[in-house]
């Protein structure tokens, strides 16, 4: 199969997944609670009747089943989910969060790469020494540890003990910066949003604005969080490039690489080019497991993003934010999970399906 | 040494098994000698993997203390001593090296902000992470299993449907999906427990919790089968690739040749040879499902006060972090040690279920000393 069409057949699963995940989201906003408009209203305190009256009509509780689910559908698509604990469009919140959220998953991917690649290429080489258990020992850790334990247990090492850093908040430049601004928001939400928003990541707009000092600050408040998720998923990466290059390095072109009496760091960097290739995967999945997972990062260490909005919304039971966020968060996993796969086929010739 | 007396219990037991089904099916251990030397060659693997051991000790370490956990805890988990005796506000945990439990009258770990020994928190919160643990692998799995093996297996239309309808799921994050079905469902339990007596009972007896609980039991409830829901597809997918490749096989050709029926096909022939990878990662998934109903919990989705899951301590916890630490460190301790254990035994057992390591072993073996792994000869 070409690339062409195994990107045709890629993108078209894509379309179902998408109402696939908005009617999940349906069953979950609707069917699924024994009193939805409770729910919606927030849950099972107290509440004016005429408030209940009022949601159940403007949210279609009295309506059929398809008639809420394309309600739900058109609300979604168009991002017209209204908060009403802020008063403010759901998406509005979660666009404006998302920066931080990915300037976050970004931390933690620098940190992902500083500790899992040079790791994992030092097991492989030397295997079965002291790194290669250090190694083994670093992913099982990374998946044992509940990550809030982790980032409590950092907390107390590197902010109550050592004091070398800062918590809580996110610094931002002083003015707007952007590369380009455009209205591609308002045409497709949830593609502009992740498209054009390079400019809104507090640190990348700062860098554009040449402040450099909110740059300093970024760093010096987020890099324990990013340590902590790089630390999380380190082990599991660097374990996963050790055998992939352990693979390499027993192939027939290394030997033939051999042979042909290369030195051992043109035949390391031949081997090393083929192993990365299931690491690009498996950092592309990090990446969106970051963006997922930031919902406890972000509640420990009290940075402003998406994850946080999530948590503020079930802490108050504001059930259309819930519902909103939910639905994004899935939105912007699937594509992050889209463009991995494509990259995939794109690096590796050999995949096709 | 150690490892001796290990794999000498396996053999007994092995042994023994084969001896009963002896007595149900005269000449079943001759007819299946092979088999018995092959979990003899398991059980030797697995006694001489040194993680293999330490997994396997703190596992049942943890289900030991899951089981009677609640009922050694000194004291119940819904009386509060603080209000009795103010002075029993957040004492500081005394650990023997550094301090001297019996003679100062300290607790061992510390108490809370209403003075409930943490450790017989943390003993109870044990049963509830193990309980939980269990019921979402023993319903996700299967459910998983039987869709994967129906979509492998039928293939066609049946398989484009469930497989759709699995990537829905799979394409939410499963933190994100958990919480979602977590906040929703409390109120469809409640229903149930408010109604149906024998569900209710059943269920706190199993997580050892007292009636006035039913509220906190429906959160526990829904993050149970929110994490279900999260948990089948996973397996499904795996489950219908191994399947597609082994239906292809000649064996299952021959089956269904002779007229067995589809279920007989499926159940007897089919799944036995997709199921090894399952077991090394329910081993995983039961550490997984802890740490996620954990997280669950210190989100504030799960169960309230005063029920002590570990990851909901975590969370009370931190209101007063960093001054006190232990109320979010030892419960935090004790869910990483349960995982450990699990997903220690799931790596040792990924090599002892692998066919390949395991032969490579038996090479080995046979080199140094003459150890035959053969079954008992009876005549």
């Amino acid at each position: 199969m070409g690339l062409g069409r195994f990107l045709a057949r890629r993108i078209a699963t894509f379309i179902p997944t998408i109402i696939g995940v908005i009617f999940l989201t349906y069953l979950i906003a609707y069917a699924i609670p024994a009193n939805p408009v409770r729910a919606w209203v927030g849950g099972e305190k107290m509440v004016d009747p005429k408030l209940i009256e009022r949601i159940r009509h403007e949210y279609k509780f009295d309506a059929p089943w398809y008639e809420q689910f394309t309600f739900l559908f058109t609300q979604l698509i168009s991002g017209q989910l209204r908060d009403p604990v802020r008063g403010k469009l759901v998406i509005v919140s979660l666009g404006e969060r998302f920066p931080i959220t990915v300037e976050l998953a970004l931390f933690g991917m620098m940190f992902l790469l500083i500790i899992s690649i040079p790791l994992g290429i030092a097991a492989a080489l030397k295997k079965d020494t002291p790194i290669d258990f250090a190694v083994r020992f670093l992913a099982l850790f990374g998946s044992s540890m509940p990550s809030f334990v982790l980032y409590y247990l950092l907390i107390l090492a590197f902010f109550t003990v050592l004091g070398i850093t800062y918590l809580a908040g996110i610094p931002e430049p002083s003015r707007p910066c952007r590369l380009f601004v455009s209205n591609l928001p308002n045409v497709v939400p949830v593609v502009g949003y992740l498209g054009s928003y390079i400019g809104k990541i507090p640190m990348f707009g700062a860098m554009m604005c040449g402040e450099w000092s909110v740059v300093h600050e970024t760093f010096k408040r987020m890099w324990l969080p990013g340590l902590a998720l790089g630390l999380l998923s380190g082990g599991f990466v660097a374990r996963i490039l050790r055998n992939s290059l352990l693979d390499a390095l027993g192939s027939e072109y290394v030997l033939f690489a051999r042979a042909r009496g290369l030195s051992k760091f043109r035949v390391w960097k031949h081997a090393l080019k083929n192993a990365m290739i299931p690491v690009v995967t498996v950092l592309g999945l990090q990446f969106g497991g970051f963006l997922a997972g930031a919902i406890i990062a972000e509640t420990v260490f009290g940075i402003p993003g998406m994850g946080r909005y999530v948590y503020d919304a079930i802490s108050r039971l504001n059930f259309p934010a819930i519902i909103g966020g939910t639905f994004l968060f899935a939105i912007v996993y699937v594509t992050v999970n889209l463009i991995v796969d494509i990259l995939y086929a794109v690096i590796d010739p050999r995949v096709r399906y | 040494m150690m490892a001796e007396v290990i794999y000498r219990g396996f053999c007994i037991i092995i042994d023994t098994i084969a001896k009963l089904m002896d007595k149900i099916r005269p000449g079943w251990s001759d007819r299946n000698s092979s088999r018995i030397s092959e979990w003899k060659l398991m059980a030797y693997a697995y006694s001489r993997s040194a993680i293999g051991i330490v997994g396997g000790v703190l596992v049942s370490i943890f289900v030991i203390i899951g089981i009677i956990g609640p009922y050694i805890a000194f004291e119940r988990y819904n009386e509060f001593p603080a209000s009795v005796n103010p002075d029993l506000y957040f004492l500081r945990p005394c650990i023997p090296p550094w301090c001297d439990p019996w003679s100062e009258n300290l607790p061992l770990l510390g108490t809370d902000n209403w003075g409930r020994d943490i450790l017989s928190l943390v003993l109870h919160g044990a049963r509830i992470s193990l309980v939980i643990s269990l019921i979402v692998v023993a319903l996700g799995v299967p459910l998983g299993i039987i869709l994967g093996l129906l979509a492998g297996y039928f293939g066609g239309a049946v398989d484009e449907v469930m497989m759709r309808i699995t990537d829905v799921f799979i394409a939410f994050p499963a933190l994100i999906l958990a919480i979602a079905f977590a906040t929703v469902l409390p109120s469809r339990f409640r229903e149930v427990l408010y109604t149906n007596v024998f569900t209710r009972e059943f269920f706190l007896s199993l997580f050892a919790l007292s009636k006035e609980e039913i509220p906190q039991l429906a959160s526990l409830l829904a993050v149970i089968f929110a994490l279900v829901l999260v948990w089948w597809p996973g397996y499904a997918r795996i489950i219908r690739g191994s399947v597609l490749s082994v239906k292809e096989q000649a064996f299952v050709e021959a089956a269904r040749s002779l007229g067995l029926s589809t279920w007989r096909v499926l159940f007897r022939h089919i799944l036995p040879n997709v199921l090894s990878p399952v077991i090394v990662m329910v081993t995983f998934d039961l550490g997984t499902a802890t740490l996620l109903a954990a997280a669950l919990s210190f989100l504030g989705i799960g169960p309230q006060d005063p029920v002590p899951e570990l990851g909901f301590l975590v969370s009370k916890g931190r209101e007063y972090f960093p001054d006190k630490w232990w109320i979010v460190m030892f419960p935090g301790i004790a869910l990483f040690i349960i995982a450990l254990g699990w997903n220690l035994l799931g790596d040792s057992l990924r090599d002892v279920l692998d066919p390949k390591t395991r032969r490579s072993l038996e090479f080995k073996v046979k080199g140094k000393k003459q150890r035959k792994f053969k079954s008992v000869k009876r005549k």
